[in-house]
């Protein structure tokens, strides 16, 4: 591991058991964040994306939820290896997560002030007093743009925006080297996202955090990125960098799908291209691309045999054709 | 305005300063406020808008889901407000409405066949059993649903199939006009965007007018042939879609184009202008430009009085007195530092 890069997953995969029926949600994941860089999951409902996430905090429901395989490399040591008590030292102050939605994140009977503190009392590796404490908890609020005088009032008295202010302060008060933001402003109109988003940004700018950007909009992807990941049933089937995917040459079919299916803000299509189908049942393990039911370019090999990464300069895609099927449209 | 109102006499819903008001212990939430617009025939009105900005309660006004404060819903020249009840059970049948959420839109123990074949039922305007079964057979195969769905309970459906009974049981009794209230909001993109080809696919057939609300910028720019933003229950602008993303003038609008997130590279590096603070609340609003609190070329002329909408350019209002001064600037221009 790179002295650059902050956290390198490897071949993650994780799957829910229960009575009924084996989920797959991971399937063979593998991802690294830079330094001070953002790295974007992007995908649709189901995708998996939220599960990495707690994958990473380790946050997932222990009754169900299982790690198959992989690594979780956080500055060179594997978090799937650690014990709850070296966990705790991590979670929370090296490692934050800002979760999806702010009407539910937060705790009703207790003050704003209190649940951002929470964070620095568990973690008071620097002893600080009460007092501290309390001045700690303002100057964070201040910086997510919240007056310190509302740090006494509930959750209920907030707006959306400001909610999720309050969330994203929780996760940014102990100065976290990671922060996994999962789909933080899809609950918020868009002229509060604009806000919340460029906060994020200046913030990440300001303290050189490391982010993972959870979203289903490419149009966040566009704004925060650097590094992409496109996820597709548990899978990465794009990853590369934001030039990559955006504009590079050859990508994934999902990729292009994707693309086809947001209407365009500048260009007047009478038409969508939508990806026709459904994702597939997580619950099917499957022989060849998981892709392959709804892809327009799929050949018998897709539906047999797994694709093989193709790789260049760093741009990733899992597909049989990649790189070749550019000419072969042609044709 | 009045010459505007003859030219479009084929509109088949025209609007007149219509209003609802709620009651509540402190007073009332002004949900609507003079509102003002026509829909021509075979066209689509887009309203857009942030939560709580009324354009929910416009589409169920519209429909006398609600009934209005005032003003004058006249469709095909008939006025609903005026229209006592049993006029208005033969008029609902040819406006109908989709609804924002599949989940909880569609009562759960009715089957597919049961849910779409509802409206004929309560209207009865089919003779016979077979009748029904056939009409819902054909709709289900005009909205895209499969045959062996026809027993299929909606837990069983995912959220764009849901949304497809949600479309067919509002097209089934053939309505001319149709109010969209979110219909694709709830759902993936690439589910989305099947819809939304649907629904457009489906007006072309059926000749369907169309009132589209959504919060989605792109999707309304998409779907519709006029746009109509909506702040705090007063439309603040209303153009045709292209003039409206080309040349806005309202800086509510143009606050709200800056902030949509893009999906291209290309204009990472543009600054946006942020709009800073949230929406004012809609009980009893204090007189003068709803907009006031946030805009960042308010003065004291814009906190008195009423601000009305005005022609800025032909076919193109908005509700801003400094609308003259703003025009034409493009939002999306660097700011150069």
């Amino acid at each position: 591991m790179s002295d650059n890069e902050i956290l390198k997953v490897k071949d993650l995969s994780i799957l829910y058991k229960t009575d009924l029926e084996t989920v797959y949600a991971v399937n063979h994941v593998s991802f690294t964040l830079n330094k001070g860089q953002t790295l974007g999951l992007v995908g649709e409902t189901g995708a998996g994306k939220t599960t990495t996430a707690l994958g990473i905090m380790s946050l997932l429901p222990k009754r169900t939820a299982r790690v198959t395989s992989g690594e979780i490399l956080f500055e060179g040591q594997d978090l799937l290896k650690m014990s709850e008590k070296e966990l705790l030292g991590i979670r929370g102050q090296k490692i934050s997560m800002i979760f999806q939605d702010p009407m539910t994140a937060l705790n009703p009977v207790l003050t704003v002030g209190d649940q951002i503190g929470e964070t620095v009392r568990l973690h008071n590796t620097k002893n600080l007093s009460r007092e501290e404490i309390e001045k700690k908890v303002e100057d964070t609020l201040e910086l997510v743009g919240i007056p310190k005088e509302r740090k006494n009032e509930y959750p209920y008295q907030f707006s959306g925006g400001m909610r999720q202010r309050v969330v994203i302060a929780m996760a940014l008060i102990c100065d976290p080297r990671m922060l996994i933001a999962d789909e933080p402003t899809t609950a918020l109109d868009v002229t509060i996202q604009a806000q919340v988003l460029s906060m994020i940004c200046d913030l990440q700018r300001k303290y050189g955090t490391s982010m993972i950007m959870i979203t289903h909009d490419l149009g966040v992807v566009a704004e925060t990125c650097d590094t992409v990941g496109v996820v597709y049933a548990g899978e990465i089937v794009e990853y590369g960098q934001l030039a990559d995917i955006f504009a590079g040459e050859d990508h994934h079919p999902y990729t292009e799908g994707l693309f086809g299916s947001i209407p365009n803000l500048k260009t007047k299509a009478r038409r969508l291209q939508p990806i026709e189908g459904l994702m597939p049942d997580p619950t099917v393990p499957v022989e060849g691309c998981r892709f392959a039911p709804r892809c327009k370019y799929a050949t018998d090999q897709c539906r047999s045999k797994k694709p093989p990464l193709w790789e260049k300069d760093g741009h990733q895609i899992r597909c049989h054709f990649a790189g070749i099927r550019k000419e072969a449209k042609h044709e | 305005m009045s010459d505007r109102l003859n030219e479009n006499s084929e509109s088949i819903m025209q609007v007149r300063n219509l209003k609802k008001y709620f009651k509540i212990n402190r007073g009332y939430l002004h949900a609507v406020d003079d509102v003002t617009f026509d829909i021509p025939r075979g066209k689509t009105l887009g309203v857009v808008g942030e939560s709580g900005c009324g354009k929910s309660t416009l589409g169920r006004t519209v429909l006398r889901l609600n009934e209005p404060t005032g003003g004058e819903i006249l469709f095909h020249g008939q006025d609903l407000v005026k229209a006592d009840k049993r006029e208005m059970k033969q008029i609902r049948p040819r406006m109908q409405m989709i609804f924002q959420d599949p989940y909880s839109s569609l009562n759960g123990r009715m089957t597919t066949a049961q849910l779409i074949a509802e409206p004929l039922i309560v209207n009865k305007v089919c003779r016979s059993r077979s009748e029904i079964d056939e009409r819902v057979d054909n709709m289900m195969d005009t909205v895209g649903l499969a045959k062996r769905l026809v027993m299929a309970y909606p837990h069983e459906l995912d959220g764009g199939r849901r949304q497809r009974i949600g479309v067919a049981r509002a097209l089934i009794l053939n309505p001319e006009f149709v109010v969209c209230d979110e219909p694709v909001s709830a759902l993936d993109v690439s589910i989305q965007a099947q819809i939304l080809n649907l629904l457009m696919d489906l007006q072309e057939q059926m000749g369907l007018t169309y009132m589209f609300i959504t919060h989605n910028l792109s999707v309304v720019k998409h779907i519709s042939d006029r746009i109509m933003v909506m702040y705090l229950g007063r439309c603040v602008e209303e153009a045709d879609a292209d003039e409206i993303f080309d040349h806005p003038c309202h800086p509510y609008t143009k606050a709200l184009l800056a902030a949509i997130p893009i999906p291209d590279i290309s204009s990472q590096h543009v600054r946006r202008e942020l709009l800073q603070g949230e929406v004012t609340s809609p009980v009893n609003p204090k007189p003068g430009c709803r907009f006031a609190a946030r805009c960042p070329y308010a003065d004291d002329a814009c906190r008195q009085g009423d601000i009305p909408l005005k022609e800025v350019a032909p076919g193109h209002k908005a509700a801003c007195l400094k609308a003259a001064g703003l025009s034409g600037a493009d939002v999306r221009q660097p700011e150069q530092a």
